[in-house]
């Protein structure tokens, strides 16, 4: 078993096969070798890291994706498709989506990285600008210029 | 790790600052992995505007990630409509940096508000496009074409270059989208007369490719035949389609092919309502001696190309829509026989035209044709199949023929594993014994009714 302790000094003990999930945490576990040392994941709140370990949990009989995998995904064309079990899973509020994003990067959990952002992509898909600065709550910042470019680029590139 | 496009100054740091003004959730998230949400949206197939430029116009932290961005402007959607298709190709290439670039150039996006304007005006539109693309034929990876008739050739003719990174080529020759066929009305149809004209394609292969090493490039046209400069030697699979205009005579297609001695598949298509091609005077044989696959697709008058391609390759036959003539079952016999590779082997009649069609004898020379590596094989004429041996099928699958003609077949072969058949007439009263042995795995569909 594996102690892990959060940010707001919370721990939890989960098996090695869940932890080594992550990336991180395994090298750490393979360059501490043995012991009962807690590691500490000072990027990670409890109740994000409860996800994440959640999502750990589930897939933690798949083999591991290989550099050959993640360098095959980087050339074939990738998808926004996300599996059913996953797809409820990160059924969550924005602000724990972009945690999870954001300690799937931290902990290098690839595939749960890749579902957060296929995650966000898919929202932002079929958008329109304004629609999508009203979902993330993101101002438009835009000088005059650029607003004149875009609209080329509109005229260049949008339906007509 | 950022990501490497994500160099220019200060825009890895730029997230960051912004979340300091502003509490929106999406501020926490640093630039590499907005940047990887921007490549799963770059993937997703959107039929309107593409989505990452759309994204581009949410924020300034968004456009300056996305804009720093080669690869998301390393595909290049142009329309003709646009007035200023060559200042878009320009845009997007400056952004692309040194990125393969994939350009497709179609008449118009939506033809929801399209105006319509006159050939002169496209015509320009045009070599201003090609005037801004021609630097960077050396890095096109895909490059696909919808050019209306009369103006396909002259911009075709003007690119001069090598395309030693061209995988992938389609060119059309049409007034519209493909996929507004069958929106159009009469009238546009009537604009077709003249279409299918040889055209020439002046891209130049990888000089610096060693002898023999064919890159395999794929090459689709459509309503037009091209043929090709040094580039051709590296086309490996081939399809042409023509679905409206006029005559076209077999020495165009034959050049084309003669262009391209060195594919591996190729395809011919066609659709019974367009004239057919016509028999030219004393055209030269073409050599295909790596042609594994043909398939003709219903494309009349294709026999006038058939008899004069040497094919010894060829291992794969396929001849969908056929209409049974005497110089179509020459060209068959011409294939078949010249080529100890066969191992797929099909014909099916175009059900359409019954008469003459699935009675026809075939005019072969000498007979029982042997298709010795012939390991599948459907054939749905009964003339034609009372003059085969295929001594290794194991696959046979038959409709409509008597039953001579399957014990005939059946008996031909001592490697038979599967066979189908279907409304098999002029059964006996009882199973041959020897038909039920050849069978023993066989699956019947029809023919016990027709006892």
């Amino acid at each position: 078993m594996v102690n892990l302790v959060t940010s707001d000094n919370e721990s939890f003990t989960v098996e090695k096969a869940v932890a080594s999930r992550s990336v991180l945490i395994k090298n750490m576990l393979e360059d501490v070798g043995e012991s009962d040392q807690p590691i500490p994941l000072p990027n990670v709140t409890a109740s994000v890291l409860k996800k994440v370990l959640e999502y750990c949990d589930h897939h933690k009989n798949e083999p591991m994706p290989t550099s050959e995998d993640l360098a095959a995904e980087d050339t074939r064309k990738r998808t926004t498709d996300i599996g059913e079990w996953d797809q409820k899973f990160i059924q969550v509020d924005q602000e724990m989506l972009f945690e999870i994003i954001l300690a799937a990067n931290y902990l290098d959990i690839k595939p749960l990285l890749d579902v957060g952002c296929k995650t966000v992509a898919n929202m932002i898909k079929g958008k329109t600008p304004e629609e999508i600065r009203k979902l993330f709550n993101i101002v438009n910042d835009f000088t005059p210029e650029e607003e004149a470019q875009i609209k080329k680029e509109n005229e260049w590139a949008e339906d007509r | 790790m950022p990501h490497p496009d994500l160099d220019a100054p200060g825009l890895s740091q730029a997230a960051a600052s912004t979340s300091e003004s502003y509490t929106a959730p999406i501020d926490i998230i640093p630039a590499e992995i907005l940047h990887k949400i921007f490549e799963a949206l770059d993937s997703s197939a959107d039929w309107t505007t593409p989505s990452v430029l759309r994204a581009s116009h949410v924020c300034r932290l968004w456009r300056q990630l996305i804009h720093a961005s080669s690869a998301f402007w390393s595909q290049l959607d142009l329309f003709t409509s646009n007035a200023e298709v060559d200042l878009h190709a320009a845009y997007w290439l400056d952004r692309a940096g040194s990125q393969p670039l994939s350009i497709t150039i179609r008449s118009y996006r939506s033809k929801e508000g399209l105006e319509t304007v006159s050939e002169d005006i496209v015509r320009v539109r045009l070599d201003r496009l090609r005037g801004v693309l021609q630097p960077t034929m050396a890095r096109w990876v895909s490059f696909s074409a919808i050019i209306q008739p009369d103006l396909i050739e002259s911009f075709f003719s003007g690119f001069r270059g090598m395309t030693p990174s061209l995988k992938s080529m389609s060119i059309c020759a049409a007034f519209w989208n493909e996929d507004a066929g069958g929106d159009e009305d009469e009238d546009d149809w009537n604009e077709y007369d003249y279409l299918a004209l040889p055209i020439h394609v002046p891209f130049f292969g990888d000089p610096h490719h060693a002898p023999g090493a064919i890159q395999g490039i794929s090459v689709r046209a459509t309503d037009c035949v091209p043929t090709f400069a040094t580039f051709g030697l590296s086309i490996t699979d081939l399809e042409l389609n023509i679905e409206q205009g006029a005559p076209i005579h077999s020495y165009t297609v034959l050049d084309m092919l003669r262009t391209c001695p060195n594919l591996k598949e190729l395809v011919l298509a066609g659709i019974d309502l367009i004239p057919s091609i016509v028999q030219s005077e004393n055209p030269r044989l073409v050599e295909l001696s790596q042609l594994t696959y043909l398939l003709v697709d219903g494309l009349k008058g294709i026999e006038n190309v058939l008899i004069f391609i040497h094919a010894p390759s060829v291992q794969r036959v396929y001849h969908r829509y056929l209409e049974w003539n005497d110089r179509l079952s020459v060209a068959l016999f011409q294939i078949s026989g010249s080529s100890n590779f066969i191992v797929d082997f099909r014909i099916w009649p175009n059900a359409n035209i019954k008469s003459n069609n699935w009675d026809y004898v075939p005019r072969f020379r000498g007979w029982p044709i042997t298709l010795g590596a012939v390991e599948h094989f459907v054939v749905a004429t009964p003339p034609f199949l009372r003059l085969l041996s295929i001594p290794n099928a194991h696959i046979l699958s038959l409709a409509n023929v008597p039953f001579d003609v399957v014990r005939l077949l059946a008996l031909s072969t001592t490697h038979l594993e599967n066979a189908t058949l279907a409304a098999i007439s002029q059964c006996p009263a009882t199973l041959h014994p020897i038909f039920i042995r050849k069978t023993g795995k066989c699956r019947f569909t029809h023919i016990f009714k027709y006892f």
